[in-house]
C-alpha cells in the first residue's frame, strides 16, 4: 500500500496539508488554494465518509437539497472536476492521473491509500484506548492518558464551523461527545497516573467544552487538593456555583457542595485523600509512550524553525498564555482595532492565527495579509498597495464584486478602497470582519506608511460617530514588531495609540515548565527546565527547539535530561550546534548594520548602548530585552555567549 | 483553545485614553464647550476648535455630531488625512466630498446628487466644483452641518488651499448651504494668510478648557465597586490640572493597577513615574513624544518658546495674550494656558517636570 500523501483536516475548519504544508483551505493564500462553499462540501462529504464511497445521487442531494436530480448530477461532476484543480499541488505525487479519488458512473470515494484525515485518527486512536483500557493489564495510566492525549490533540476545534448542513450538524455533535468524554477519560488516566498538574489541565478542558460537567469539575477539585492548593480549589468552586446559578439557576450538585466544605475546614485539608499517594513533583515515566504500539505514526517532535515566525494550529506545543485569552476577549467585543506587538519570534504570528480561528469560531468573516509576504508589485506605489488590499479582501472573504470595477483615478486610492471596503466589504448584510494584519511593520519603511495608517485612523474615528454603522463590522487585528513612533510622524493619524494594546513577552519559567511537562512523556527531571531557562531565557523559538533535541537525544536512550542539557549547552553556541542556523541568521543581519552591530560589540564589553533608537531597533529585533538603556541587556545567556565568540571586534566578517 | 477560568468576558476598562470616545463612553466629560458649540453650530455659525492634540476635540465633534443629527440637522464628519499624503486637488476635494457623501444614510441619494453636481462642472476647478456640488445639493437642506477634523493636514499638502478657505467664506453668502466646523492644532493664520478671504473672522472660535475636580468626581468616577476616593482624585489633578488625556490615561492606569481597590496618594505618584516622568516614558508615552516633537520642530522660534516657557515656570506674571505668536505656540504645543488671572502658567506638573529639562539643554 502507498503512504498517504495528503491529510484533510476538518476540525476546526476545513484544509488539506501536504506534510506541514497546507494547501488549500477556505481562505485561500498566496501558496495555498481557497476551496469555494460548494468545493468545500463536497470534499467534506467525501472525508467524513473515512473513504468508504458514496453513490452520487446521496452526494448530490447533500450538495443541492433544492435542485431536480438530474440537475445536480451534472453540478456535481463540474464541481468534482473543480475540486480536483484546486488540489493540483499534489498532482506529482499521485501516482495515477485519477487522483485522490474513486470515482465511477455511480459512486465517489476518497482513495483511502492515499489521503488520511483527522475525524478518522481521531476516532482511530480513540478506539484503540478504549481497547487498550480494556484489554487486561494492557497499559498504564499513563500510556492511556498519552494515547487519549494524541487522539485529543486532532480535535483542533469543533467540526467544519460554518456549515450548516442537517448531515454536519449531527457529526459535529456526535464528535463533539466523543471528544468531550475522551476529555474526561484522560482527567481519569492522569489521576490514576499520579499526575495531578496533567489531571487538572484535562479537567479544566473538561469543564471549558461543557461548563455543567460535574465529573469534571470532581477530577479538577481532588487534583487541586492533591497539590496542595485548597484556595485555587475554593475560587474554582465559587466560579462553579456562579455557572450553576446563571445557567440552571441551582446550586451546585450535593456531592460538589460537600467537597467545598471540605476545604473551607483548613484542618480537613491534609486529610482528604487522593486516589493515589501525592509525589510532589510527578514525573511521569519515561518510556510511557513506546508501551504500547501506536496504529498510526505520529511524529510529536516534528517541529522546524518556522520562517514566519507560526506554530502549526494543531501544534500540542503552543502554551496558551493570559495574553491570548485578552486577545480573544477584545475579538470577541469586536474592538475597533487591537495592537499586538512584540520582539521578533515572541509569538505573535501564532497567535494572530490562533485569534482568526476564534474570531471565525465566533461567526466572524476573516481576512489575513501578512505584509512581508505582500511581494513587491503591491508595495510599488501607493495606488498598487490600496488596490492589492481590496482585491485581496474581496478573494478571501469570496465577494462578488470586483474591486476595479469601481476604481476611479479621480478618488485616490485611499478613498478608493475606503469606498469598496463600506460598500462591499461591510455590507450590512454581511457578518463582522475581523481583519489580521501581520508584520505591519514592513510597511514602516515605504512613504505611503502613513497613507494606510492615516486611513485606518479614520475609520476608527468613524466608528466612534456611528457605533452602528457600516465601520462597527470592522476589527482590525495588527501585529508589528517596532516601536511604531519612529516611524510615524504623528501617531494620532494612525492606529497605533488606540485601541486595545497587547505586548507579547517571552515564556517564564512556568510557561516553560509547562512546555516541558507536554513534552514530558519522555523527560526525565525538572532540573532540566531550570538549566535550559538560563541558557536561552524564554525565546519561544529556542525553548521548543531546546526541548524538543532533549526529547529526541533522551529518546535515543543517550543519557538523562540533566546530562544531556549539558552537553547541550557546550555545544549550544556552535554554528554546527542545534541552535546554529538560528545564531547564524541573527547574526548576518547584525553585519548587515554597522551601527547596531558596533552598539552589540560596546554591549559586549560592557559599554551602555548609546541612544534609545538603538535600544528599540535591537528589541524589536529580539537581540536584547529591558525597558530602558540601563536595565537592556542580552535576551537570553545563548546570545551573549554566541555573539562574544563570533563577534568580537577582531571577528572577521561574515561567511 | 482557552483555559476555563479565563472567560473570555473580559469587560473593556472604565477609561478610555488615546483616540475619539466613542458616542456612547461612559468617561466622557461634557464641558461648557459642549453647549457653546451646539448652541452656535444649531444657529448656523461657521465654528472653529484649535487646540493642541488630545484635549477632547475629536470626542466633542462626535458627540455633538450625534446631537445635531439627532436634532434633524443633517451632519457629515471628514477627516482630509485619510485622503492621502501626495493628492491631486482633484483627488483631494474629490476624497472630501465622497467622505461626504457617504455619511448619508439614504440609500447614497445624497452622495449620488453630489457627484451629479460634480460631474456636471468637469471643466471648472476643483475647489470651485467641491463647492458647487454643496451648494447644489444641498439648496433645499437647511441646518446641513460639515465637521473637517485635522484640518491642519491642509498645511503639508503639495498645493495651496485659500480657494478652500476662501470658499467656506463665500459659501456662507449662500444661504441655504451647509455650515461648517473645523478642528485641528493649528491657527487661523497658519491656514490662510489673507485676511480678505479667511473665514476666521466671522466664525466663532470654541475653547476647551481642562477637567475640574468636579468633572472629574461626577464623570470620570467609576461606579461602585469601582469608585476613588476623592483624595486619590485630587492627586490626579495635583499632576495633571485636568488635562483631558493625562488625567484618562493616569486614571486608567490606577484602574488596571492591582492597588486598584486600596490605592494611596503615593500609588498615583508611582504610576504617574512610570507613565509620564521617568526618563524612558518620555520616550514611550506618545503625548508626551507629540509634545516634545512640536516643541522642537514646531513652525515658531524655538529660543524664544523655551525662554518664555522658563519664565513662566519661575513665576513670571506674564498675562495670556492671544495674538502674541508665541503664547498661541506653546498652547498649541499644549504646554502653557491661562491661569485664573489670566497670566500664562505652564499646563501642569506632568509638562513642567519633563519640559523644563528640555529648556536647560536645549536653550
Amino acid at each position: 500500500m502507498d503512504r498517504p500523501i495528503c491529510l484533510i483536516e476538518c476540525f476546526g475548519g476545513l484544509r488539506v496539508r501536504r506534510g506541514e504544508e497546507i494547501i488549500a483551505d477556505e481562505v485561500g493564500s498566496a501558496t495555498r488554494a481557497r476551496l469555494p462553499h460548494r468545493v468545500s462540501l463536497l470534499l467534506a462529504c467525501l472525508a467524513l465518509r473515512s473513504g468508504e464511497p458514496l453513490p452520487r445521487e446521496v452526494i448530490a442531494e447533500r450538495l443541492w437539497p433544492d435542485q431536480p436530480p438530474g440537475l445536480s448530477r451534472n453540478s456535481l461532476s463540474t464541481t468534482l472536476s473543480l475540486l480536483r484543480r484546486h488540489l493540483s499541488a499534489l498532482d506529482p505525487l499521485l501516482p495515477t492521473p485519477d487522483g485522490l479519488f474513486i470515482a465511477n458512473r455511480d459512486q465517489i470515494g476518497l482513495d483511502r491509500s492515499l489521503v488520511t484525515t483527522d475525524v478518522g485518527q481521531f476516532e482511530a486512536l480513540l478506539n484503540t484506548a478504549r481497547e487498550a483500557t480494556n484489554r487486561k493489564g494492557a497499559a498504564s495510566p499513563a500510556a492511556r492518558a498519552a494515547l487519549l492525549a494524541q487522539a485529543l490533540s486532532q480535535y483542533q476545534g469543533d467540526l467544519l464551523p460554518g456549515f450548516y448542513e442537517d448531515w454536519i450538524d449531527s457529526e459535529r455533535e456526535r464528535l463533539l461527545g466523543r471528544y468531550r468524554e475522551a476529555l474526561r477519560h484522560q482527567a481519569l488516566a492522569w489521576e490514576a497516573a499520579g499526575d495531578f498538574e496533567a489531571t487538572l489541565r484535562a479537567a479544566e478542558k473538561a469543564i471549558d467544552t461543557d461548563p455543567l460537567n460535574e465529573d469534571a469539575y470532581r477530577l479538577l477539585f481532588r487534583a487541586l487538593i492533591a497539590l496542595q492548593r485548597p484556595a485555587a480549589a475554593l475560587t474554582a468552586y465559587s466560579r462553579m456555583e456562579a455557572v450553576f446559578k446563571s445557567e440552571l439557576g441551582i446550586a451546585p450538585p450535593e456531592s460538589l457542595q460537600q467537597i467545598a466544605q471540605q476545604l473551607r475546614t483548613p484542618s480537613a485539608i491534609p486529610t482528604v485523600s487522593a486516589p493515589v499517594p501525592i509525589s510532589p513533583t510527578p514525573t511521569p515515566k519515561s518510556t510511557a509512550i513506546s508501551e504500547v504500539a501506536l496504529p498510526i505514526d505520529i511524529d510529536l517532535s516534528a517541529y522546524d524553525e518556522p520562517v514566519g515566525g507560526a506554530l502549526p494550529l494543531d501544534s500540542p506545543y503552543y502554551i496558551t498564555r493570559p495574553l491570548d485569552n485578552r486577545f480573544f476577549a477584545a475579538l470577541k467585543r469586536r474592538d475597533s482595532i487591537v495592537l499586538l506587538k512584540g520582539a521578533r519570534q515572541a509569538g505573535k504570528t501564532s497567535l494572530l492565527a490562533r485569534g482568526m480561528q476564534f474570531a471565525r469560531a465566533s461567526g466572524a468573516r476573516v481576512a489575513l495579509t501578512d505584509f512581508e509576504a505582500t511581494g513587491d508589485a503591491a508595495l510599488a506605489s501607493t495606488d498598487s498597495l490600496f488596490l492589492f488590499l481590496a482585491v485581496l479582501l474581496a478573494d478571501q472573504l469570496e465577494l462578488d464584486d470586483d474591486p476595479l470595477a469601481d476604481w476611479s483615478p479621480e478618488r485616490g486610492p485611499a478613498m478608493n478602497l475606503e469606498r469598496f471596503v463600506q460598500r462591499k466589504v461591510l455590507h450590512r448584510d454581511l457578518p463582522p470582519l475581523v481583519w489580521g494584519l501581520d508584520n505591519v511593520d514592513y510597511l514602516f519603511g515605504y512613504p505611503f506608511a502613513n497613507e494606510v495608517f492615516a486611513l485606518f485612523r479614520s475609520w476608527h474615528n468613524r466608528r466612534s460617530l456611528d457605533p452602528s454603522g457600516a465601520w462597527s463590522r470592522l476589527t482590525l487585528a495588527i501585529a508589528y514588531a517596532t516601536e511604531a513612533h519612529l516611524f510615524i510622524t504623528d501617531l494620532n493619524q494612525s492606529p497605533f495609540n488606540v485601541g486595545t494594546r497587547l505586548t507579547l513577552s517571552d515564556l517564564d519559567t512556568a510557561e516553560l515548565t509547562e512546555l516541558y511537562r507536554r513534552r514530558g512523556a519522555l523527560l526525565g527531571d525538572s532540573d532540566t527546565v531550570q538549566s535550559l531557562f538560563a541558557l536561552v531565557g524564554g525565546q519561544p523559538y529556542l525553548a521548543q527547539r531546546g526541548l524538543e533535541e532533549i526529547a529526541r537525544r533522551e529518546s535515543e536512550q543517550r543519557g538523562a535530561g540533566a546530562e544531556l542539557l549539558n552537553r547541550l549547552e557546550n555545544d549550544a553556541i556552535s554554528e554546527d550546534g542545534i541552535f546554529g542556523d538560528h545564531l547564524r541568521r541573527l547574526r548576518r543581519s547584525l553585519e548587515r548594520d554597522d551601527r547596531l552591530l558596533n552598539v552589540v560589540r560596546g554591549l559586549l564589553r560592557g559599554v551602555p548602548i548609546p541612544a534609545e533608537d538603538d535600544l528599540y531597533r535591537l528589541r524589536s529585533a529580539g537581540v536584547v530585552i529591558g525597558d530602558t538603556i540601563a536595565t537592556a541587556r542580552f535576551r537570553c545567556t545563548l546570545y551573549a555567549r554566541y555573539f562574544a565568540r563570533y563577534l568580537a571586534v577582531s571577528s572577521p566578517a561574515s561567511v | 483553545m482557552n483555559a476555563i477560568f479565563d472567560f473570555i468576558e473580559e469587560q473593556p476598562p472604565f477609561y478610555i485614553a488615546g483616540g475619539a470616545l466613542p458616542v456612547n463612553a461612559p468617561c466622557y466629560v461634557p464641558r461648557a464647550a459642549d453647549e457653546a458649540l451646539f448652541r452656535h453650530l444649531t444657529q448656523g455659525t461657521f465654528c472653529y476648535i484649535f487646540d493642541t492634540r488630545q484635549v477632547g476635540k475629536s470626542s466633542l465633534m462626535v458627540r455633538t455630531a450625534r446631537r445635531l443629527r439627532a436634532a434633524g440637522h443633517p451632519t457629515a464628519v471628514a477627516d482630509p488625512t485619510a485622503i492621502g499624503r501626495n493628492p491631486t486637488p482633484l483627488q483631494w476635494y474629490n476624497g472630501l466630498l465622497s467622505q461626504i457623501g457617504a455619511q448619508f444614510d439614504d440609500g447614497g441619494e445624497t452622495e449620488d446628487a453630489l457627484f451629479a453636481a460634480w460631474q456636471s462642472t468637469a471643466a471648472r476647478p476643483p475647489a470651485e466644483r467641491f463647492f458647487h456640488a454643496l451648494h447644489q445639493t444641498f439648496a433645499s437642506t437647511p441646518g446641513v452641518t460639515l465637521f473637517i477634523d485635522e484640518i491642519d493636514a491642509t498645511r503639508s499638502l503639495p498645493f495651496p488651499t485659500d480657494d478652500f478657505f476662501a470658499g467656506i467664506r463665500t459659501l456662507r453668502d449662500l444661504a441655504p448651504s451647509p455650515n461648517f466646523c473645523l478642528l485641528g492644532v493649528a491657527t487661523p493664520t497658519d491656514l490662510i494668510a489673507d485676511p480678505a478671504r479667511s473665514p476666521f473672522p466671522l466664525g466663532q472660535r470654541i475653547e476647551l478648557s481642562d477637567f475640574s475636580l468636579a468633572d472629574i468626581s461626577v464623570h470620570l468616577n467609576p461606579p461602585a465597586p469601582d469608585r476613588f476616593p476623592e483624595t486619590i482624585l485630587q492627586r490626579v489633578l495635583h499632576w495633571t490640572d485636568g488635562h483631558p488625556y493625562l488625567t484618562q490615561r493616569l486614571l486608567l492606569a490606577l484602574y488596571e493597577s492591582p492597588a486598584r481597590e486600596r490605592p494611596t496618594t503615593a500609588t498615583v505618584d508611582r504610576l504617574c513615574d512610570t507613565l509620564f516622568l521617568n526618563p524612558s516614558a518620555r520616550e514611550i508615552e506618545d503625548n508626551l513624544a507629540f509634545v516634545r516633537n512640536r516643541l522642537l520642530h514646531g513652525y515658531h522660534d524655538l529660543p524664544a518658546v523655551l525662554t518664555l516657557f522658563r519664565q513662566i515656570s519661575e513665576g513670571a506674571h506674564i498675562p495670556a495674550n492671544p495674538t502674541d505668536p508665541l503664547h498661541t505656540a506653546l498652547q498649541l504645543i499644549g504646554i502653557a494656558k491661562p491661569d485664573a488671572s489670566g497670566h500664562l502658567t505652564p499646563r501642569n506638573r506632568i509638562y513642567l517636570q519633563t519640559i523644563l529639562p528640555l529648556c536647560h539643554e536645549v536653550g
